[in-house]
């Protein structure tokens, strides 16, 4: 189901979506190449929205777009319900955070002195450093020049940047990018707890999908600059074609009989693989093949991860 | 002013650190130059030395604002940080805060070096008083020119990915400004060239007499076309390279 159509039925429900950032047949063409095209995306406030598609999608580009880093060539942007203009862009922003591709800094400065200067330029008051620091975890590391932080801790002074003036949304442009599998993980837990804690929307994206898989609520899937799925993210894993696998004694004697009874199955790598089922019909279908004398091994019911599920929809194998 | 004061931090004073040592330099040379006067240096001690000063700058300043340019605009390429910052201010303040911060260095540079001028002369004994009008119109020459070049090596580190290309570009200008010091003043080859427009600023030209060993100071004349010419460059320069940063995709 998309968005448009979950808002739809929200509103007949009684509740009304709105969106924190809406895109409106956004294009960013880059030569005779559409980088970005005709993308509507809607995301909606207090959600984390997961941004998918494989390197060169168009993710970045229209994360640029919506912060007008990157001049689109036809389309608009809303956000917070304004459309963004060259004039109202800095005060819209300033209800903003961001972190784009890599984290921004200077090597040269201490990682307070970097949020010093995002401070002043957020108009934000000093002492606010000191809790994003401590909810960043990066308190004890605040005196240390930047050139001699790891990448992960540079990420974090990124997203400690990105929330300096508690912004009500946050754009995390691949914020895993580089980190260990700790690193990954921390900063996972951390983008998890931003709406609940601090009323955030975050429109995060990734090229993992199991990534987005633990993070967000809603997601996008872009591909070739064409938006080709949004919706929640339990509304992708319904893409997913349910499958039933049957391992019996006599596989042979198995896909004859099941075939007779007009199922169709097919037997592949040692299991039969049968299309989902209702569980009255699976009941039947167990006791049809024991009462035939198949001795039925293992019943299995096997749904596609989202990564089949992105290789279903897009054609291309995405990189993990 | 509050973009202003977070440039001011970002260079951490490092401008100064560039600045500092080329003062330095100017100062043993010309402390050297004007030690043991005998009584004709002390009498044109002060013009000689506009002709000492041009001459320095012209080998020192080039590659001076080069570095600065590219100290101002590299640390901003190495952070990744124009994407951060272009969602927090309007990219003209970045380039205006940036051009202001070196005009203001700079401005500090050549008061300290005139005024290092007047205290050499000083300690040396010369006894020609201080040709206000003429260290104005070589050292006003040589803050445009000295601008006129910061704003060119801007583009060029904006240009090049490599910040080793537009210091050398600087050091090629130095030396083509050393150069152009032997064309005759008011010649039209000087004009295309930026690096040369510090000559301007010379209100004396040199005469040595080998035979006589005697070394005259002939006054020249203003030249107004050249002073209109760095005037325009200027300008040009500056809304040329303003333009090409507000376009550059972040």
């Amino acid at each position: 189901m998309s968005v448009k159509k979950y808002a739809q039925n929200a509103q007949k429900r009684g509740i009304y979506m709105q969106y924190a950032i809406e895109t409106s047949a956004l294009t960013k063409r880059y030569g005779k190449t559409n980088a970005v095209d005709n993308l509507c995306l809607k995301v909606p406030e207090g959600s984390i929205y997961g941004f998918l598609g494989p390197n060169g999608a168009g993710k970045s580009t229209t994360m640029k777009m919506i912060l007008g880093l990157a001049k689109p060539d036809s389309g608009s942007v809303k956000v917070l319900g304004k459309t963004v203009n060259p004039k109202n862009r800095l005060e819209i922003l300033r209800q903003t955070g961001s972190l784009i591709e890599s984290p921004s800094y200077y090597g040269h400065l201490t990682g307070r002195e970097n949020m010093q200067i995002i401070a002043m330029l957020k108009k934000v008051p000093e002492k606010e450093i000191a809790e994003i620091l401590q909810i960043v975890r990066l308190e004890n590391q605040q005196h240390k020049k930047v050139s001699h932080y790891s990448l992960g801790m540079k990420q974090r002074l990124g997203l400690a940047c990105a929330m300096l003036g508690h912004p009500k949304i946050l754009l995390l442009d691949e914020p895993t990018n580089g980190l260990d599998p700790a690193g990954i993980q921390e900063m996972r837990e951390l983008i998890r707890s931003l709406p609940s804690k601090y009323a955030m929307t975050v429109l995060v994206s990734s090229h993992l999908l199991s990534e987005m898989d633990q993070m967000a609520d809603y997601a996008g899937i872009i591909h070739h600059g064409n938006m080709i799925f949004q919706g929640e993210l339990d509304k992708l894993h319904m893409h997913s074609r349910h499958q039933l696998l049957i391992r019996t004694l006599d596989n042979e004697s198995a896909l004859r009989l099941l075939q007779e009874s007009k199922i169709p199955c097919k037997n592949k790598g040692g299991s039969l693989i049968l299309p989902g089922l209702p569980d009255e019909r699976t009941a039947h279908l167990v006791s049809l093949l024991v009462e035939a004398g198949v001795g039925v091994l293992r019943i299995e019911e096997q749904q596609m991860t989202l990564e089949e599920i992105f290789l279903h929809l897009t054609g291309k194998q995405v990189s993990l | 002013m509050k973009p202003f004061f977070c440039e001011c931090i970002k260079t951490k004073a490092k401008l100064f650190s560039i600045l500092l040592p080329v003062l330095a330099i100017i100062l043993l040379w010309t402390g050297w130059v004007a030690r043991d006067p005998d009584p004709v240096m002390q009498e044109t001690g002060y013009t000689y030395m506009t002709t000492t000063l041009l001459l320095l700058n012209s080998i020192f300043l080039p590659i001076t604002a080069a570095v600065m340019a590219s100290r101002l605009m590299d640390m901003e390429n190495k952070g990744n940080t124009y994407k951060l910052l272009c969602t927090l201010q309007e990219k003209s303040t970045i380039f205006t805060c940036k051009l202001l911060l070196a005009s203001c260095h700079l401005l500090v540079f050549f008061a300290a070096e005139t005024a290092l001028l007047f205290g050499i002369g000083q300690w040396a004994g010369f006894t020609q008083s201080f040709p206000v009008g003429d260290y104005l119109r070589l050292q006003g020459i040589g803050y445009a020119t000295c601008l006129l070049l910061f704003i060119l090596q801007m583009f060029f580190s904006l240009l090049l990915a490599n910040q080793l290309y537009p210091l050398f570009i600087g050091l090629i200008g130095s030396f083509l400004g050393l150069f152009s010091m032997f064309l005759p003043n008011g010649s039209f080859l000087l004009y295309w060239c930026p690096w040369s427009y510090f000559t301007l600023g010379g209100s004396h030209l040199m005469v040595y007499e080998e035979t006589t060993r005697e070394m005259t100071f002939l006054r020249i004349p203003f030249n107004y076309t050249g002073g209109i010419v760095l005037f325009a460059a200027l300008l040009t320069a500056c809304f040329a390279v303003r333009r090409y940063f507000l376009r550059k995709e972040v």
